[in-house]
């Protein structure tokens, strides 16, 4: 399939939310990607000896959430040049968490659009993580992809994993 | 509460670590971290489709800079943790606060990148319990081949007095 990766972007434009039930696989796999293999993300004993009543995620795991949701919805053209993140509550293994954004500027440049972003993730109610996040996006470019990961893909649904 | 930011703590502010590039970032490094977060934008992964959006190949991700600790070059303390991390004293446990992130340009497998840490700050911070907490601030730049900073990432995090036995 082949998708229009422009957009029109408009303050109060919501991306495609996501969700997942995190696993002991999931904080296990990004520790190993980052070559992080911190007893906390995967072992009780570990966590217990902080005081902590299970094996926690790396918050870093947050950014990398936030920055697929931008690119996905953004296009793969998208640069995401920063990221204000801040963390606000701890996650263990099988909490189910969903990531949210609303665009809240849009601001044109010379050779493009620059969106501010706001992201939360949330666990039953409760903020895990926000971020304030800045993208921009080319004014013109190649316009079509051969993966789901472009604007048009976005669904009521969202992403799901 | 000002007891927690002792004469040890004052006499890291202002320390820098540099840990230079022992290779090149590599597409496995790449491909491993983008499967971890469960992206699967072909871009990550496959030089053609990257071309296809105008890049010359694959590109990392955009956080996988700042978060993968591959850089350190340290070998795994006891608790198994590798990535760079100051000389706290014992009786603290480290909680991040945040992370500012600023991205210059996206990471190819080629890359070389070599990181620049400096302790900005600590200092003293009330906590619910009562028992008052530091907030530590560090800066990160991760620098390429040529000496430029491609990468920054200002982190923050809490250090946390331990409970006697923890």
């Amino acid at each position: 399939m082949r998708h229009q990766t422009a957009l029109n972007p408009r303050e109060g434009d919501v991306l495609p939310p996501f969700e997942k039930t995190l696993t002991p696989v999931d904080l296990m796999a990004y520790g190993a990607a980052t070559w992080d293999w911190y007893a906390c993300h995967y072992n009780d004993a570990a966590a217990r000896d902080l005081g902590l009543s299970a094996p926690f995620v790396d918050g870093q795991m947050w950014g990398a959430w936030f920055a697929r949701q931008l690119r996905a919805y953004c296009g793969p053209q998208a640069f995401v040049g920063g990221m204000k993140l801040r963390y606000h509550a701890m996650c263990f293994a099988g909490d189910h968490v969903e990531c949210r954004a609303v665009i809240t500027s849009v601001s044109p440049l010379a050779d493009g659009t620059e969106i501010e972003v706001s992201q939360q993730i949330e666990k039953a109610g409760t903020r895990v993580a926000s971020c304030i996040s800045v993208v921009i996006l080319p004014a013109t470019g190649v316009a079509e992809t051969d993966s789901e990961h472009s604007a048009g893909k976005a669904t009521e649904e969202g992403i799901r994993t | 509460m000002s007891d927690l930011l002792s004469d040890e703590i004052r006499a890291l502010i202002g320390a820098e670590r540099y840990y230079p590039a022992h290779e090149e970032i590599g597409g496995a490094a790449i491909r491993y971290f983008a499967i971890a977060v469960g992206d699967t934008d072909p871009i990550y992964v496959d030089d053609a489709a990257a071309r296809r959006q105008g890049y010359s190949g694959r590109i990392a991700p955009p956080t996988f800079v700042v978060e993968t600790g591959q850089y350190a070059g340290n070998t795994p303390s006891a608790n198994g943790y590798i990535p760079h991390e100051w000389p706290w004293p014992k009786g603290f446990r480290t909680i991040r606060g945040g992370q500012d992130y600023v991205f210059k340009r996206p990471i190819v497998p080629s890359d070389r990148i070599s990181v620049r840490y400096r302790l900005e700050s600590v200092e003293a911070k009330s906590s619910r319990d009562g028992r008052g907490q530091l907030l530590a601030v560090s800066l990160a730049e991760y620098l390429d081949a040529a000496g430029a900073i491609v990468a920054t990432n200002r982190e923050l995090f809490f250090l946390q007095p331990l409970e006697a036995g923890q």
